[in-house]
């Protein structure tokens, strides 16, 4: 599987496959400038679903509109270049008041132990990252409840 | 320039069901008013149906037929009625978006206002993806609009 067969894989998942359980994503941008980051990937949703008359009250009644978002990054990564991606999504999520986000970095190939070890130490509540290899269909993400939650959603290998 | 205009059945058929429901409906408001009863009578069923078809189609290509024909400079949409044109140059942003129930269209921004229009892709039978990354493409060179300042 190629990253672009894998981006289409992870953005039809987002908008119409299981990742709705968790947030309604609604909308996907590619090759997508926030300030001087290219993303070639972002989608973004919210948490409260629309559905027929009665899953809209009870969505309505329930559950918390929070605004929420998907970033990609195919480029190859330091440990220095997460924690600036990082600041990024930081920035973007307070001028665009997102609740909470994921980060979602797909490469053929292995990740370095450096990288593996800056992602373990990226503990905000808010962000979930995942770091995937599409070549051997590894998953490491950071600690945080988001993060851990993001495992499940971008494992769209077949 | 290249125009899609496919015949989409689910909504010929949604229409056909809402005009068979609507003469059924007078048929039987009209019998009943009548002859004090709901008549059943296999000749008018027949007619309903025939009328129905007619109906339906016309109903269709007045509230659902989709039609998209455009080319490197700008594009002509029509969904029922409404006839919308615009040149690729009046947009800056293109994205997929999820319209409910599997439905996706294809975004587009302008850069004068806030206003988005949708291509319905499914009403086209066109593969979103696809026709998003080709209009990524055209509206490619134009600039978005200056950012306005936070309040």
């Amino acid at each position: 599987m190629t990253i672009d067969e894998y981006l289409l894989r992870l953005e039809k998942n987002l908008l119409m496959g299981s990742a709705r359980w968790i947030a309604d994503f609604t909308e996907s941008f590619r090759h997508y400038k926030i300030e001087d980051t290219v993303w070639d990937m972002v989608v973004r949703g919210h948490m409260r679903g629309k559905g027929l008359f009665l899953s809209r009250i009870f969505a309505y009644l329930n559950l918390p509109d929070y605004q929420v978002a998907c970033f990609v990054a195919t480029r190859d990564l330091g440990d220095s270049d997460l924690r600036g991606l990082v600041k990024c999504i930081q920035g973007y999520m307070k001028d665009e008041e997102l609740d909470w986000c994921w980060l979602v970095l797909p490469k053929e190939g292995p990740f370095s132990s450096r990288l593996r070890a800056a992602l373990e130490k990226i503990d905000y509540r808010e962000l979930g990252i995942a770091l995937v290899d599409i070549s051997t269909r590894q998953i490491f993400t950071n600690p945080s409840y988001v993060g851990q939650r993001l495992r499940d959603q971008v494992k769209c290998f077949r | 320039m290249k125009t899609i205009a496919p015949l989409h059945i689910g909504n010929l058929i949604k229409s056909f069901a809402i005009a068979l429901i609507i003469l059924s409906l007078a048929w039987s408001t009209i019998s009943f008013l009548i002859a004090g009863d709901i008549l059943i009578i296999p000749a008018v069923l027949l007619l309903n149906l025939v009328l129905a078809v007619g109906l339906g189609y016309l109903y269709y290509r007045w509230r659902y037929h989709s039609v998209l024909a455009y080319d490197r400079q700008g594009f002509q949409l029509q969904r029922g009625r409404k006839l919308t044109t615009g040149k690729w140059g009046d947009f800056y942003q293109v994205s997929l978006a999820h319209l409910g129930y599997g439905n996706l269209a294809v975004r587009l921004y302008k850069v004068e206002g806030d206003d988005t229009l949708d291509i319905p892709t499914a009403d086209l039978k066109m593969d979103a993806s696809a026709l998003r990354f080709e209009l990524m493409d055209l509206v490619k060179g134009t600039p978005p609009p200056p950012k306005k300042p936070k309040t």
